[in-house]
């Protein structure tokens, strides 16, 4: 039998803290409210869903998709916050990754390809003061990957299927605001696109050395695993379940440089790739999308919105205020080239690049270094503060 | 025996008392999506317009752009906090789950003082899917969401390529059954290659069609989604895809003699080049960019996006004229095509006055205005009377002046109203069971066509490779 407590706290504190009115007297069964946690099927997710599974059954998680389940650490129970503590099975089972506030993700260390499967388990009890409920046991069943992990380089990244998983790494250049999008760049210029960032957790991106967790940064230099994707042209990781943070190779350059480009580049067009190739791939014909470039002498001609049609000041500052998709349209010499302003970079910034192109004199050329993206046809995409400089 | 414990509230709900009950500030309804600015500005302006004459409570609506998906993520956080909004929108392996966390209200008390004229007006075909995921204690199926944006497919075709190849073969039509469809690829296929049309540009009336590729990129007929593409042929050739024991668990069904000969003629297609899907092309999702360079003649394409399908080059030569049609069928079978989108969803939140306002609101989202907000963001009205009001109506058949993505969307929403949805058409729209993970399968079986058509798998090699990865969802 546990022995009763009574916590009382201050009514005259109570009436301060609710300020009109007072206080109500509630009577609660500790009991009741901890064994009420436990059964909450929300104290642990599997794929943004409860774990249904009845007491002896396990849960499959494939190393083959680097599955984890997300486990709470504390449960509001009758407005009474539960403490809930879980301790593996076996010490090294699982990797806890930070997922939000109280939150946690719980990533089986799954053994390598060839090494047998395991069975693992989580075991939690809900706690408040002293009243604790039974606890509760989670079984995995914890299968190595069927292939080995395929890591490739950029530039076979961007010749590769779409659909296949992959594993790359780079530099990472340019990030959007609202971390939708990143580009990340090997030693020899390559880029890549990331898309998307937030599919990995509240906790933050980037897991780094340490396994704590952060929002990746331009500057670092990562892995990442996901799944080969194409939009519009547009070669990228998507479904990307991890970001780690990797020591740079030996050799890399301390500061990479962008690819200078003229008039040439963009008028000359292979006819297989229909598009320009990047001066020193000519045999890979990689038209240099996802890589930082720098091209100067640019003169601005007029805005126009995703469905091609020209915008008007008013119509500019309207899709800046809406969030919307801006492209401007510009000249190098004779050569048109679009300069693609992405909402996502934030209303702020966005509207930081059009007052930029309207503090241009008439003629004024202006130069862009940054990275250079693609929706059918290539395009300069700026991201970061200076990417347009007069 | 248990002991109990006396306190006054806590921290939290005294917080709550703060809010509510000194009239410092409104009480707030939130209202979760995870639209995208275009819609969440449209919808704004609809809440806006709902709380001029109901502003007893606010309604914030939240959404961070990052899709259905990050959505369902976002509510399955909040459950432990007790932060789960008063509505949200979510698709059935969604509403699963929720079921599953014991957040989600059923609606049928709401329903049922509105009397029966309400649930009526709905289109039938929607309300499955709301329907058939939990039952009362008698067995009765509870009704756990009202449909809100709903989309489909449809086929757009290369108007200007047509009529140039029927030039040389009058015969060459938009087909309405896939059997049609094999025979008009073949033809379009002998036309191109014995008009020696590969890599050329040809001058049609006024425009000109840039045929500058190779042989070997030309698919004329072409599905962005290769999910819905196996779906939809597994029941068009008789087979089942998935079955929902319960909201619980659910097993796949489509490792049958049905769907082998269905997906043994659609591999017939693709060996015949006739067919394609985005991977074809280096695409992951859509085939919007061979159609607009040509490469592909048919293409279907979720009716919410076909105005990534109109042609915006800047020399409008280029820019060809497209139709919006209804997908293939199997010649003799039940034309089925797939219903997407959400529905509305509200959670066991907040006091009875607080859900009674919540109703009210869904209540206006789907009957008052469903057919401003489809009209505004290319989808369809969930409901008999929002389809046929005049402001859709008008819609409709104004098309004057439109540009043309904006007259791609109103066609596609004409063949939604008076070919699939029409009084008596023989179409029928459906959704798949939701049950708690069925999103895998679908997320798997969308590998199986690709592998056909792009690994030159075998049929059964694709279906053993999905079969063998979905084995916690093989049939007992």
């Amino acid at each position: 039998m546990k022995k009763l407590k009574t916590l009382t706290i201050s009514l005259l504190a109570l009436t301060a803290l609710v300020g009109c009115g007072g206080g109500e007297e509630v009577s609660v069964d500790y009991q009741a409210v901890v064994d009420k946690a436990i059964d909450n099927r929300a104290i642990i997710t599997y794929n943004n869903n409860p774990l249904i599974v009845s007491d002896d059954e396990s849960t499959e998680l494939s190393g083959e998709r680097d599955e984890f389940v997300v486990i709470a650490t504390s449960i509001r129970v009758d407005g009474v916050d539960v403490g809930l503590y879980w301790t593996p099975n076996m010490m090294n089972a699982f990797t806890f990754l930070d997922s939000g506030d109280i939150h946690k993700e719980a990533h089986p260390n799954y053994p390598d390809f060839g090494e047998p499967d395991r069975r693992v388990s989580l075991t939690v009890t809900a706690r408040v003061g002293e009243y604790e409920s039974a606890s509760r046991t989670y079984m995995f069943d914890i299968t190595a990957p069927t292939t080995v992990r395929n890591y490739v380089s950029l530039p076979e990244a961007h010749n590769i299927p779409t659909g296949e998983a992959i594993i790359i790494e780079g530099q990472v250049t340019r990030i959007l605001t609202d971390y939708n999008a990143a580009y990340i760049q090997d030693a020899n210029g390559v880029g890549f696109s990331l898309y998307r960032l937030d599919t990995i957790g509240d906790g933050g991106d980037l897991t780094l050395k340490d396994g704590s967790r952060r929002k990746l940064q331009v500057g670092d230099y990562i892995e990442a695993t996901g799944e080969k994707g194409a939009y519009n042209g547009l070669q990228q990781l998507s479904f990307i379940t991890i970001f780690t943070e990797k020591d740079k190779p030996e050799g890399f350059p301390a500061q990479l440089t962008p690819h200078v480009l003229d008039e040439t580049f963009f008028k000359t067009i292979d006819p297989d790739t229909q598009l320009p190739v990047l001066p020193g791939f000519e045999e890979s014909k990689y038209s240099g999308q996802g890589s930082l470039v720098k091209v100067d002498g640019l003169t601005f001609v007029e805005f126009r919105n995703v469905d091609n049609q020209v915008l008007n000041d008013a119509q500019v500052d309207a899709a800046v205020a809406s969030s919307a998709h801006i492209m401007i349209k510009t000249m190098l010499n004779e050569t048109p080239v679009d300069v693609y302003l992405n909402y996502h970079m934030g209303k702020e910034l966005q509207g930081q690049f059009v007052e930029f192109i309207r503090s241009l004199g008439a003629g004024e050329k202006f130069g862009f270094e940054g990275v250079m993206g693609i929706y059918t046809t290539l395009q300069l995409l700026p991201m970061a503060a200076g990417d347009l400089y007069k | 025996m248990r002991k109990k414990l006396s306190l006054f509230t806590t921290m939290t709900a005294a917080s709550v008392l703060l809010l509510s009950g000194c009239g410092a500030k409104k009480p707030q309804i939130y209202f979760w999506t995870g639209f995208g600015t275009s819609i969440t500005d449209s919808l704004t302006r609809l809440i806006s317009q709902y709380q001029q004459d109901n502003d007893e409570y606010e309604i914030v609506l939240e959404t961070d752009g990052g899709g259905y998906d990050s959505l369902q993520r976002k509510i399955g956080l909040s459950v432990t906090s007790e932060t789960y909004p008063h509505l949200a929108v979510g698709y059935p392996d969604h509403m699963a789950g929720y079921i599953g966390f014991n957040i989600l209200q059923p609606l049928d008390e709401f329903i049922e003082a509105e009397g029966p004229a309400f649930i009526e007006d709905f289109h039938q075909d929607y309300l499955v899917e709301n329907q058939s995921l939990e039952t009362d204690r008698e067995g009765n199926q509870l009704t756990w969401g009202l449909p809100f944006n709903k989309s489909t497919e449809v086929m757009v075709a290369n108007k200007t390529f047509l009529d140039y190849v029927q030039t040389f073969d009058a015969s060459i039509v938009t087909p309405e059954t896939w059997e049609e469809a094999e025979v008009v690829g073949e033809k379009i296929l002998k036309v191109m290659k014995d008009n020696d049309l590969y890599g050329k540009e040809v001058n049609h009336g006024d425009k000109i069609l840039n045929l500058n590729f190779k042989e070997e990129e030309f698919r004329p007929f072409s599905w962005d989604s290769t999910a819905n593409m196996f779906i939809t042929i597994v029941r068009e050739w008789g087979g089942t895809y998935t079955k929902a024991d319960s909201w619980q668990r659910g097993t796949y069904q489509f490792d049958s003699a049905e769907t082998r000969e269905a997906l043994t003629f659609f591999k017939g297609l693709a060996d015949a080049k006739i067919m394609g899907v985005p991977q074809n092309w280096g695409e992951s999702s859509y085939s919007s960019i061979p159609f607009n360079a040509n490469k592909t003649v048919f293409t279907i394409s979720s009716s919410a996006g076909v105005k990534y399908n109109v042609p915006k080059l800047l020399d409008e030569k280029y820019n060809f004229e497209i139709t919006i049609n209804p997908i293939p069928y199997h010649e003799g079978a039940t034309p089925m095509v797939i219903s997407q989108g959400t529905n509305l969803l509200m959670f066991k939140k907040g006091d009875e006055a607080e859900q009674a306002f919540v109703w009210d609101f869904i209540k206006y989202l789907t009957t008052e205005v469903n057919d401003v907000f489809g009209l505004e963001n290319a989808y369809y009205p969930v409901t008999k009377s929002m389809l046929n009001s005049q402001t859709y109506v008008d819609f409709l058949s104004n098309v004057e002046g439109k540009p043309a993505d904006e007259r791609a969307v109103v066609d596609a929403a004409r063949v939604n109203a008076e070919v699939y949805d029409a009084p008596g058409s023989e179409w029928r729209k459906f959704v798949d069971p939701g049950f708690v993970r069925s999103n895998v399968i679908r997320e798997h079986v969308g590998n199986i066509i690709p592998a056909i058509f792009v690994n030159n798998s075998s049929v059964e090699a694709a279906l053993k490779t999905a079969t063998d990865i979905l084995a916690e969802f093989a049939p007992k």
